[in-house]
């Protein structure tokens, strides 16, 4: 077998049994992605000889005794919204091309201290605001089941990345799905965490009262590794939760016996394929077969989610593209004569189209001419939002939705001037407006392309959906084809 | 509706010189968008409540301790333009 083939647990074990080095998993990683990047396009910085000095750092110390964690020898990927001391972090943006941050997030030292080996940054679209990874300002990631198809997005370099082999684990970003979508359009396994639970210091923000970061991973086990590694308090975040974090490879097990999963007929409607839909409903008999309680239910506020989602994200959004301005870092241009013009004309060349749209809507929900309105109504939808899920989740362990209504589309499918694609988030958002855990799962293959179904659960649950998950993965046995990616 | 001169004022507000071709498409995707959240924004919500955060609200505090910070040199290097330990930009007044 092909070390690029692996899952990260199993390399874990090679180098723990020292049938390999870091050094030759690192090798093996480096290969795979001179060899096919060229047709991905998931990297914006590929930094192999770095990866080779730490590789063959650690080999050494692991040669003197040193002691081998979950991680150690790992190859990662980071998304480029995620700031990495003295390393370009670009968020994927004309305006931050050349920005490297003073200082690392806590989920890259965390990594690091994990003895991670980071192969490079990875793209997105710009600003993580996007979602099919054609809004990269440099160029857009393919997916790896389909050239021609989009990965998702907005962390479209960290499930093509995955899904390629070219890593086996990649962090990515989520604020409405943008960690769910790309897993599920690259037949991967992604979660996006409770809200808390992961440090967001050091993350570009995008609207800080909905982003999350999490795993991407090729199987529920090392989505639940990386996870155990970010995971935990940080007072440098004050949104952080101070609670123990479970040891979630100990919720691998094959038991749902019992458990009460609850499926929205909202998340269901006309709009979803329905080949997606019957992949989920044969899975949800799988789970019932090893004696779930699966119960087809209402979350009656649905209708709600996109406007709640759109004003939210939009208004946070615009607040925080502001500071984007070309004053302390990031693009200037040199020719405004007063500090106003220098402004317009920075934002205006550096920032695409997409930034500036949701900039103006943001400024159009909570602006003056009685819009603000826009604002506080938002805030009051989300709460009506909040109330049912968790009604929901008091009756039910687990709430099961299709994670995306339709497989990865085809490139420039969709015009831009279209709204249609922002309704497109409609079955991930509502996590992110709730701050719940939701792992999107891979349920089966449509047209030979993967579709994935959505498990939602309590705060603080992911033990339960790793369990929900695991099981269901043994059961459904969906194919990773990464051999299907011919190396030209 | 959203009017041309709503839109510009809109612009300003953002700090974006936009191109007619972009006037355009941005207002026609805002109409769209706004028409959508329509029968949202038409409940009466007044009785309930509004919070900005999910979980329950309380203040995050450190002790008031002097900690290791950046150095200028290290804060001013992403500048686009710096002089004396400062950052320069154009006339402001």
């Amino acid at each position: 077998m092909e070390i690029f083939s692996s899952t990260a647990h199993e390399l874990q074990q090679s180098i723990k049994d020292g049938e390999l080095s870091v050094t030759e998993v690192v090798q093996g990683y480096i290969n795979r992605i001179e060899a096919i990047e060229d047709q991905i396009g998931s990297f914006l910085l590929f930094m192999p000889e770095e990866a080779l000095a730490k590789a063959q750092a650690l080999d050494e110390q692991i040669a003197q005794g040193k002691e081998i964690g979950l991680l150690t020898g790992i190859p990662v990927g980071l998304k480029d919204n995620i700031s990495t001391q003295g390393i370009k972090t670009t968020s994927g943006s004309k305006m931050l091309a050349d920005y490297i941050p003073p200082y690392s997030a806590t989920v890259a030292e965390k990594l690091g201290e994990g003895d991670t080996i980071m192969l490079g940054k990875l793209n997105m679209d710009e600003l993580a605001l996007g979602s099919t990874g054609e809004k990269s300002a440099f160029f857009p990631a393919k997916n790896p089941w389909d050239l021609d198809r989009v990965p998702g997005g907005s962390s479209s370099g960290s499930a093509a990345a995955v899904a390629a082999g070219q890593l086996p684990l990649a962090l990515g970003t989520d604020t409405g799905g943008s960690i769910r979508q790309p897993a599920a359009l690259c037949g991967l396994v992604g979660l996006k965490p409770t809200y808390g639970l992961v440090s967001r210091y050091g993350v570009v923000p995008c609207a800080n009262s909905l982003d999350h970061i999490g795993p991407i991973a090729r199987n529920v086990r090392d989505c639940a590794l990386l996870l155990q590694a970010i995971a935990g308090h940080d007072p440098r975040d004050g949104t952080s939760l101070d609670e123990p974090v479970p040891n979630y490879q100990e919720a691998l097990v094959g038991d749902v016996k019992g458990l009460k999963i609850g499926v929205p007929q909202e998340y269901f409607g006309p709009g979803v394929d329905s080949a997606i839909k019957t992949s989920i409903q044969d899975a949800l008999k799988k789970l019932e077969e090893q004696g779930a309680v699966v119960e087809e239910m209402s979350l009656a506020q649905t209708d709600h989610v996109l406007t709640a989602y759109y004003i939210l994200m939009s208004t946070e959004v615009s607040s925080n593209m502001a500071r984007l301005d070309g004053t302390r870092y990031g693009y200037r241009d040199l020719t405004g004569e007063d500090v106003e013009t220098m402004f317009i004309r920075s934002r205006t060349a550096g920032l695409g189209p997409e930034v500036k749209f949701r900039s103006l809507l943001g400024h159009f929900v909570s602006g003056p001419g009685g819009r603000q309105a826009f604002y506080e109504k938002g805030l009051k939808l989300r709460q009506l939002i909040i109330q049912d899920f968790h009604r929901a989740l008091a009756h039910y362990d687990l709430l099961v939705t299709p994670t995306s209504s339709q497989v990865a589309w085809e490139r420039k499918a969709v015009a831009d001037n279209k709204g249609e694609n922002y309704l497109r988030d409609f079955s991930t958002v509502g996590a992110n407006l709730a701050g719940l855990p939701a792992l999107s799962l891979p349920c089966g293959l449509v047209d030979g392309l993967p579709a994935g179904l959505q498990l939602i659960g309590r705060p603080l649950a992911e033990t339960t959906i790793f369990k929900v998950a695991y099981t269901l993965e043994q059961m459904l046995k969906f194919p990773q084809e990464l051999a299907k990616l011919e190396v030209k | 509706m959203i009017g041309k001169e709503d839109f510009q004022a809109l612009a300003a507000a953002a700090h974006f010189d936009l191109t007619e071709e972009e006037q355009e498409t941005f207002t026609k995707k805002l109409q769209e968008i706004v028409k959508y959240m329509e029968k949202s924004l038409a409940l009466d919500l007044d009785q309930e409540e509004s919070f900005a955060f999910v979980h329950d609200k309380k203040n995050v505090l450190r002790e008031d301790e002097v900690e290791p910070s950046f150095s200028q040199e290290t804060v001013l290097a992403n500048s686009p333009l710096s002089e004396a330990g400062q950052f320069l930009v154009p006339r402001i007044i």
